[in-house]
């Protein structure tokens, strides 16, 4: 019994050798991921403060993440429109792994500071953004009580972009990300466009097909992983 | 004497360079999730205790010190069973990105690595230094995201309550106060998840350093998430009053100073209820105390 248990230490040595070669399993970590990350947040530092007619300044985030977000670039803009004065606020998070946003998106954050949701429904927006020209955004209504009396709405537009250059906006697709090889590591970005004064539908479709516009080489550089 | 030391030369230098071999052979194989681990415990805010692990391994290893001397050179085929059983489990975590699965095996061929020169012995001796290796692990985000969200009601709720016990008029929204017209992310900034499970480490390694009975250390364990959120309670009262001063950032400075200070405060705690529980002559170690009550 004893000798048999003598060859455990070779047959140790023997499986570290050879187990890895059978089944190989290469770092999550590894260096591509940390090359695009560090494209990544390059690419956030050069998106424009000027786009079209918009100048932007730097806000808080809208409905902001807590460290549970680990996020590897954030931008987080309100652009006004010289000449309207019309104001949206820009919002891209990109997560080094993808399973950081999960539970961060509109109908968990804006609940979590106060805000109600009225309504939700999926739109088609008509846009060059370098990745597609026709993609679905959510759209979604929330308001929140003030204390004078009044409320705050608050109407959001989101969508995520994946590493493979595609774009969504269903949630359930993102979950299924971290769900093979190395996947989750590829990152995953959300791109959110906040307004929180009336508009009309048509100044709506121009202010996300024009902000959109502005940070095609963002979205870009956000769908391509190399 | 000559008897006593040849007594505690039971490795050669041999088994001690072949134990060092597979050590770093095993380092080598699991540097994916050994390295992912150490990546975690530096830049993620939220897995920061795993910075804790090694030295609460170290304490509870040098407790058990004297044990040492029954440690021999053992071979063993339980350890590459484990190595099997761990480089399954990271090589699975890899390929449907199950992370938990993929660290835990990187743990467990380094374990099983020792295992194959030491036998079950080192298991039956120094299971608890085994154990606190859990932690390493970095929590999941999911996990992380289910804790969050309750952690983050109770410290708005607490923050809330103490805010109108001194007077301050504070509105809740959600997880946010609204404080003198300004709003603050009181539940996302102090909801103290960073600490739970350096928390819960601390009372882990609390628990296995003094001999408790078996069943006083599941009830010192099973009440260390009181303790854990006590303790962000107690780091709440001066950050609440800083937000009701109108100082907000100076609130998130004070918070994240005690968050750490909460620590040696959460051991202190649990130090006392030992006592108490010993004081209450309730049967909580496996030997009495010098100077208990007979």
């Amino acid at each position: 019994m004893n000798r048999v248990h003598e060859i455990g230490p070779f047959l140790a040595i023997a499986l570290i050798l050879m187990l890895p070669l059978g089944f190989p399993a290469g770092s999550a970590n590894d260096a591509a991921a940390e090359v695009h990350n560090a494209q990544i947040r390059e690419a956030f530092t050069e998106v424009a403060w000027q786009i079209a007619r918009w100048r932007g300044d730097v806000v808080p985030l809208p409905a902001s993440t807590d460290a549970t977000l680990n996020p590897n670039a954030i931008l987080s803009r309100r652009y006004r429109e010289i000449g309207t004065g019309i104001e949206a606020t820009l919002v891209v998070v990109h997560c080094g792994d993808a399973r950081d946003i999960l539970g961060h998106w509109p109908p968990v954050c804006y609940p979590a500071n106060g805000f109600q949701l009225t309504g939700q429904q999926a739109l088609t927006v008509e846009c060059d953004i370098g990745l597609a020209d026709e993609f679905t955004v959510n759209r979604f209504d929330f308001y929140r009580p003030r204390e004078w009396g009044d409320t705050l709405d608050v109407n959001v537009f989101n969508f995520f972009v994946k590493p493979d250059g595609s774009t969504t906006a269903d949630y359930q697709s993102i979950t299924n990300l971290a769900g093979s090889a190395g996947r989750s590591a590829m990152g995953i970005a959300q791109v959110q466009i906040v307004i929180t004064h009336a508009m009309s539908a048509a100044e709506e479709t121009r202010t996300l097909t024009q902000l959109l516009s502005g940070i095609k080489p963002l979205l870009l550089r956000l769908g391509k992983y190399e | 004497m000559q008897r006593n030391v040849q007594k505690l030369q039971l490795w050669t230098a041999g088994e001690l360079a072949l134990t060092g071999l597979l050590l770093a052979l095993a380092a080598w194989m699991c540097r994916g999730p050994l390295l992912d681990i150490t990546s975690a415990a530096f830049n993620h805010p939220h897995q920061t205790h795993i910075l804790l692990v090694l030295p609460a391994a170290l304490l509870l290893l040098w407790l058990r010190r004297k044990r040492l001397k029954y440690l021999r050179f053992s071979p063993s085929l339980l350890g590459p069973a484990v190595i099997l059983v761990g480089w399954l489990l990271v090589w699975v975590g890899h390929e449907i990105d199950f992370r938990a699965a993929y660290h835990s095996g990187g743990l467990l061929v380094m374990a099983g690595a020792l295992l194959s020169v030491t036998g079950a012995s080192a298991l039956r001796l120094f299971l608890p230094v085994f154990a606190v290796f859990v932690f390493a692990i970095p929590v999941p985000g999911g996990v992380r995201q289910q804790i969050a969200g309750p952690l983050q009601s109770i410290a708005t709720g607490v923050t809330h309550f103490l805010l109108e016990l001194v007077g301050s008029t504070a509105t809740r929204e959600g997880n946010a106060l609204l404080i003198e017209g300004q709003r603050v992310a009181a539940g996302e900034a102090m909801h103290g998840m960073r600490m739970i499970f350096a928390l819960a480490l601390i009372a882990f390694t609390f628990v296995f350093a003094i001999p408790f009975r078996p069943a006083s250390r599941i009830a010192m364990l099973a009440v260390s998430p009181a303790v854990a959120i006590l303790c962000n309670v107690i780091g709440l009262i001066p950050t609440s009053l800083l937000y009701g001063a109108g100082m907000s950032e100076a609130a998130e400075t004070v918070y994240s100073i005690m968050q750490w200070a909460m620590l040696p405060i959460a051991l202190l705690m649990l130090i006392g209820l030992f006592r108490l529980m010993h004081w209450l002559e309730l049967p909580v170690t496996t030997w009495r105390l010098a100077g208990s009550a007979p």
